[in-house]
């Protein structure tokens, strides 16, 4: 039995007063204290002799560590021989592992004492060697200086092959040495650390080949069978399942110093399995379907996932061969974990990235008020989540995935339970003491409230107080992280996911900032896809902090459309209104009444609503027809294309009240009468209009499943356009067209896809009364659509059995603007006397600005009073009651003038076509003489009884004679409505007419060339200064109006300046017409020049309109 | 009559002259007087209703300085471009006056401006100053704020004043603020014209309170509102 050994000369303790040697070799004068008792009680007597726990000290040999050590390994009785054991496998490990250890460098210098400079400690090292039995009696000479980075840890040598150094007791708290490090010494890596099962793989193979090595040496003596067994015994405590299938060996390029002999072979081969094929990381989240790409994954960088999975530190690898354990050990390599994952398209999140700082609740939202799509426990909270979270989970997996513990007395606790690639998932908790709160934006909405494959855009308003409430900083959708995260390369993508990280929502959508200072922030964001929540920040007192996020509702799945569900959309552009007519495969064609299809995430308040209102689409249900009015937000920018919703609203007026106010101020930023105005910014307003009218007709009929590819439209227009306003329009609509399906397709339009389809308004009007209030073409159907700006007038006469034909088709600038419109800006006579019946109107009378002459901004703000519903009612009910009253007179002798003058324009028009054997007489039947449009409700009101209307209709049937004896008038029953009904109700069963060939209805002359009231407007020279001479037609005219009980005064000096303002007006549209006639000479499809009569009939209405003496 | 007789004549009515001159006035002076009183009586009423309100919060400065004349006069319109950095600045250079021993109405409208800058602080203003809520409907419809958050949950502040009473804005008009500056200050308009001249500023306060009827809400005077919109 060998003997105990135990260490001599014990050390002195830490609190020693034994002062230092000055130098060795010399005799020193150490005072007259009494030296051996101070040195006595500096001695640590204590634990360092108590037995084997205490370190090996003070052997007075520079090879003492090193022999102590060999014999405490070698010798099994050897009170520190455990100890030993496990320092010499902890030694070896460092080897073995190295590749597993890129933050702990391994290297070895290798020193020859016979190289070593002559001095005194050199030597002594050469003279007292031990003797290595591996050395076969040679005398030893190297010896390898095993460091791990600039510590000094080991030699390497012939005795034992490894030995601990002395300095390791200064490496205590180096933890990140080796995570077999322990205290000032290695230990058993098989018992100190839990290796992965690659590690031990590489382990075992190290210690094999060692065995081999050791074997291939062994001379039989004591000290390399006791290393042998050592090996052995080490290598068969290191289970090993060995290589999984398709892993390999793979060396990691390593240079030491080793003593030369061969039993070191294995330590200079650092090695490690291979990742080939397999996934790069163990803590890869699940990315959401469609984002992978250039971001080829997230890896979750959770100090504690080892707890949460179940799992050994060692055996989660974070990245590459860095595992959970080695970033337990030092945390700071996350930094070069970072830079390696990103270079290969990975980004690396930490849990405090994930998870935001504070915790918010809402005020004010709560209870069943409170946000519905949160989670349980977070009603009224903001979820403390970056917006990463979004491309892990959608909102409704968001919603069951987070988990909120409180809030208490002791805090709360939000967790968030995260899928792995592999199939597992992870719950992460954040802990937070306290909750701040603040107010929700106080308008938050998105657009439209469906969802379907083929619908991309959606938009978002946010408008808040900043001082007392939370700012919306942006809104996230799937489509708008996938598009954020697009790189040329990963590295890019890994950027742009960090900036996502780090609540940077900017790039996830086009967002526009109306305001954004201290006191109030509002923006429009324009999104590729549906927004599932919106990111709050918190910017009280002038900070910028991330607040949450606010899940938003999910919309609803639009029906799928099914294979050719088509639908047609008409649009009628109109001066003063615009309707818009969908046709749905073959049904009725109905009309497209913009719903509000907000989604909103909590309940808003009445004021919320008016700011949607305004900044964004109404919150109510518009009815058509609607204002053609548009919104300028006067944003200037000179780099980018105007958008609408962004730069320009069509202002629905939905308040009537306050838009006649806002109105009615000259120089806002509304803006009416788009379809007549000409300068080039007009133009582009009115692509905007119909940009935006595009969109939202769209969404209505992508709310019912029907995709804008499988959507026509059509457009109706004006024969008053002059050829260029055509052009110009038709250019606007199809620009509209396109730009408005691109914009909720969101991709470039099909070159396939058909243009979109225009008809004349009189056309379409006609179509309406024949389709949908079936007056029947055979004896002849004469429309009269009266709009804003416009008449549009269509003769229609079935001469077949299987279509009607149109025969004549035109349009007047004659119409409500200057029937009534230009009456009632300088005459409120009439709006009193009905507004005294009526407090709604009076309300909205309130508003106009004062009488006077017909300015822009008053003729708009009078627009929008005698188009709203309250107007209407009055004319219907009330205004028949004013009769006699001089505001009614007035306004009677106006109207019926106008429209009088033009039943004997188309009369003499019906006379001329009969002539030409286009009409065919009907001498027993009636035509029907169809009003509508939106004045046709002042005719019906004023037209009651069958005498007045009789009256009326004797100034067409007079005038057509013979041709047409009998007529009737039939009224619409949808003012406003026929033309966008007519334009998707048409199934071609109307003949077209060629071109419109208007009368002059008033004879003109040129020196001595005359051309009669009969004869047609094309066939005069543009080039000739044509007049009224001697207005005959319309003296007659006028002569017969106290028939109507209409007597205007119109002496002789007042006709000849009404012939002189319409020569002038003549001789500017031959002008026009002449600059703008196509080079080819070609008939337009609109009128290039007005005719006489219409041109004089106008000036006379407005004279009766606007001059108190023009009625007698 | 002989001139002894008419010297007496003359003096008597000489001194009948200056004795009701001298009647007069002290007629006069005990009139003016009263009516000192009286308008002092009335200032100290409505400082002891109206004025007793803890001075621990000083007005936000972009108040003051909206009830001061901004340096160089700009007819009250405050610049809206900048950064709000740059705007706070410029209250600086015109200081704002110590509050005299006395408060005023002034002092007092500007608190009640202060008071729009948080919750707590109208809460505070509110208890302080007597008054009640009402809710602003549409039509200019008005009714009363009632539930146990009405102080913070009014869209009008009345505080009354002898036989009237003063408007002013409630904290619902600050909450709502995003939505009174939208469409360059339409809403604002046409909810709150009737009873202030609606004016562009730097922050929402009423730089002068309107005051309508006691019993109804007939407006006696119209107030100046300030609302950071920008105008359009």
């Amino acid at each position: 039995m060998a003997s105990t050994i135990r260490p001599l000369l014990p050390p002195l303790h830490d609190s020693h007063r034994v002062p230092p040697v000055p130098s060795g070799g010399a005799w020193h004068e150490l005072g007259s204290d009494d030296m051996l008792q101070v040195i006595a009680r500096g001695l640590n007597t204590g634990e360092a002799l108590r037995g084997t726990s205490g370190d090996i000290v003070s052997v007075p040999d520079v090879w003492a560590q090193l022999t102590v050590f060999h014999d405490a390994l070698i010798a099994d009785t050897h009170p520190l021989h455990g100890r030993a054991v496990g320092e010499w496998r902890g030694l070896l490990a460092c080897f073995a592992l190295a590749a597993y250890q890129p933050h702990a460098k391994l290297t070895c210098q290798l020193v020859r004492l016979s190289g070593l400079a002559d001095g005194r400690w050199a030597n002594i090292a050469r003279r007292l060697p031990p003797q290595a039995a591996l050395l076969g009696g040679r005398q030893l000479d190297e010896v390898g200086l095993v460091r791990i980075e600039s510590h000094l840890v080991a030699l390497a040598q012939p005795l034992t092959l490894l030995a601990p150094s002395r300095s390791l007791a200064d490496l205590r708290g180096e933890r990140q040495l080796g995570q077999w490090l322990q205290g000032s010494h290695f230990a058993d890596p098989l018992s100190a650390s839990r290796l992965s099962a690659d590690e031990r793989t590489v382990l075992a193979r190290f210690l094999e080949t060692l065995c081999e090595d050791l074997s291939a040496a062994q001379d039989g003596g004591h000290d390399l069978s006791a290393l042998l067994g050592l090996a052995r015994s080490f290598r068969q405590e290191t289970v090993a399942k060995g290589l999984a299938p398709g892993a390999r060996f793979e060396q990691v390029p390593a240079r030491l110093e080793l003593p030369g002999l061969s039993v070191f072979r294995a330590f200079t081969r650092h090695e490690r399995i291979s990742l080939a094929g397999g996934t790069p990381s163990d803590c890869l989240l699940r990315l959401r379907p469609g984002l992978t790409g250039p971001l080829r994954g997230i890896v979750l960088a959770d100090p504690e996932l080892d707890r949460k999975l179940g799992r050994p530190s060692s055996a989660v690898r974070v990245w590459g061969h860095v595992t959970l354990r080695h970033l337990q050990e030092k945390p700071e390599l996350v930094a070069t974990v970072r830079s390696e994952a990103q270079a290969e398209g990975y980004l690396v999140v930490g849990i405090d990235q994930l998870f935001l700082p504070k915790l918010y609740g809402v005020d004010g939202v709560e209870g069943e008020q409170g946000f519905g799509q949160h989670p349980p426990g977070a009603r009224n909270l903001l979820l403390p989540l970056s917006p990463m979270v979004l491309a892990l989970l959608d909102r409704a997996e968001l919603a069951q995935a987070c988990r909120v513990a409180g809030p208490g007395s002791g805090g709360t606790t939000v967790d968030l339970r995260l899928p792995l690639t592999d199939g597992s998932a992870v719950t992460l908790s954040k802990h937070y003491d306290s909750v701040d709160s603040s107010e929700p934006p106080f308008a938050l909405s998105v657009w439209p409230n469906f969802s379907a494959p083929w619908w991309n855009l959606q938009l978002g308003y946010s408008g808040a107080t900043t001082g007392i409430q939370f700012v919306t900083a942006g809104l996230v959708s799937l489509e708008g992280i996938r598009r954020s995260l697009l790189a040329e390369d990963g590295f890019t993508a890994v950027s742009a996911a960090a900036a996502l990280l780090s609540g940077n929502v900017s790039g996830l959508s086009a967002t526009t900032w109306f305001r954004q200072d201290r006191e109030n922030a509002s923006a429009l964001f324009e999104l590729p896809g549906s927004a599932e929540a919106a990111v709050l920040e918190d910017r009280r007192n002038g900070g910028l902090r991330a607040a949450g996020l606010l899940l938003l509702p999910e919309p609803a799945a639009a029906p799928s459309g099914g294979a050719g569900r088509s639908a047609r959309i008409g649009i009628d552009f109109g001066t003063t209104n615009t309707a818009v007519y969908m046709q749905v495969g073959t049904s009725e064609p109905e009309p497209v009444r913009i719903e509000p299809r907000h989604i909103l995430a909590y309940r808003l308040a009445e004021q919320s609503r008016d700011e949607l209102d305004a900044e964004l689409l109404p919150t109510s249900r518009v009815d058509v027809p609607f204002q053609t009015i548009l919104r300028d937000r006067l944003m200037t920018s000179a780099d980018r294309r105007r958008r609408p919703f962004r730069d320009t609203l069509i202002y629905f007026a939905q308040r009537r009240r306050v838009a006649i106010g806002k109105a009615s101020v000259a120089g806002n930023d509304i803006f009416g009468n788009l379809k007549w105005a000409e300068d080039p910014a007009a133009r582009q307003r009115i692509e905007l209009f119909l940009t935006q009218a595009v969109i939202l007709a769209l969404a209505e009929a992508g709310a019912r499943g029907i995709e804008p590819g499988q959507v026509s439209f059509r457009f109706s227009f004006p024969e008053a356009f002059r050829p260029t306003q055509y052009q110009s329009f038709a250019g606007a609509a199809r620009n509209a067209v396109r730009l408005g399906t691109e914009a909720v397709a969101g991709k470039a339009s099909d070159p396939a896809a058909p243009e979109p389809g225009f008809q004349t308004e009189s056309a379409s009007a006609a179509q309406y009364f024949i389709q949908r209030l079936r007056v029947p073409p055979t004896e002849g159907l004469i429309t009269f659509d009266i709009g804003g700006q416009t008449t549009d007038v269509a003769v229609v006469q079935s001469q077949s059995v299987d279509s009607e034909r149109l025969v004549w088709r035109g349009s007047f600038q004659l119409a409500g603007r200057h029937l009534l419109i230009e009456h009632l800006c300088e005459n409120r006579a009439v709006l009193e006397e009905l507004a005294s019946k009526r407090p709604d109107l009076a309300d909205l009378l309130a508003g106009l600005p004062p009488s006077g002459k017909a300015s822009e901004a008053r003729v708009l703000a009078t627009e929008l009073l005698v188009n709203s519903p309250a107007f209407a009612d009055a004319v219907v009910h009330d205004l028949p009651a004013l009769g006699g009253t001089p505001g009614a007179e007035r306004l009677r002798a106006v109207a019926l003038s106008g429209l009088a003058g033009l039943f004997d324009y188309l009369g003499r028009t019906v006379r001329h076509l009969a002539g030409s054997g286009l009409v065919e007489p009907r001498a027993n039947t009636a035509v029907a003489i169809c009003l509508g449009g939106r004045a046709s409700l002042l005719f019906k009101a004023l037209l009651r009884s069958e005498e007045e209307q009789q009256l009326l209709l004797g100034f067409f049937t007079a005038a057509a004679g013979e041709a047409q004896p009998r007529a009737r008038l039939v009224f619409s029953d949808a003012p406003k409505q026929e033309v966008a009904y007519g334009l998707v109700r048409d199934d071609g069963a109307v003949k077209r007419a060629g071109a419109s060939q208007p009368l002059l209805g008033e004879a003109v002359s040129y020196r001595d060339r005359r051309a009669p009231a009969a004869s047609q407007v094309y066939q005069l020279e543009l080039n000739q200064p044509w007049r009224i001479e001697d207005p005959v037609e319309f003296r007659r005219f006028v002569g017969r109006l106290p028939e109507l009980r209409v007597r205007p005064a119109l002496p002789d000096t007042a006709l000849s300046d009404l012939t002189g303002l319409a020569n002038a007006d003549i001789l500017r549209s031959l002008t026009l017409a002449q600059a703008e006639r196509a080079p080819d000479g070609s008939q337009p499809d609109t009128s290039e020049i007005e005719p006489p009569f219409i041109v004089l009939l106008r000036h006379f209405v407005h004279r009766l309109a606007t001059d108190p003496r023009a009625l007698r | 009559m002989g001139l002894l007789e008419y010297a007496v004549l003359c003096g008597f009515s000489l001194a009948t002259g200056a004795l009701g001159a001298v009647c007069a006035i002290l007629y006069v002076r005990t009139q003016a007087w009263r009516l000192r009183q009286d308008v002092a009586a009335r200032l100290q009423r409505f400082e002891s209703r109206l004025l007793d309100v803890e001075r621990r919060r000083e007005p936000r400065p972009e108040i003051r300085a909206a009830t001061a004349q901004p340096p160089g006069g700009n007819d009250g319109r405050m610049p809206l471009e900048g950064s709000w950095q740059e705007r706070r600045s410029w209250p600086s250079a015109s200081p704002v006056p110590p509050l005299p021993a006395e408060p005023s109405r002034e002092h007092f409208t500007e608190r009640a401006a202060a008071a729009l800058e948080d919750q707590q602080s109208f809460r505070e203003f509110a208890a302080s100053s007597r008054g009640s809520g009402f809710l602003l409907r549409a039509g200019a419809e008005v009714e009363p704020a009632t539930g146990p958050n009405a102080d913070t949950a009014s869209d009008l502040w009345i505080v009354p004043d002898g036989g009237s009473r003063l408007v002013y804005p409630g904290y619902n008009l600050r909450r709502s603020q995003s939505a009174l500056v939208a469409d360059a200050g339409r809403l604002a308009r046409e909810r709150l014209e009737w009873l202030y001249e609606v004016m562009p500023g730097p922050q929402l306060g009423a730089t002068r309170p309107a005051r309508v009827a006691a019993d109804d809400w007939t407006v006696m005077e119209r107030g100046i509102l300030t609302v950071p919109f920008r105008a359009g």
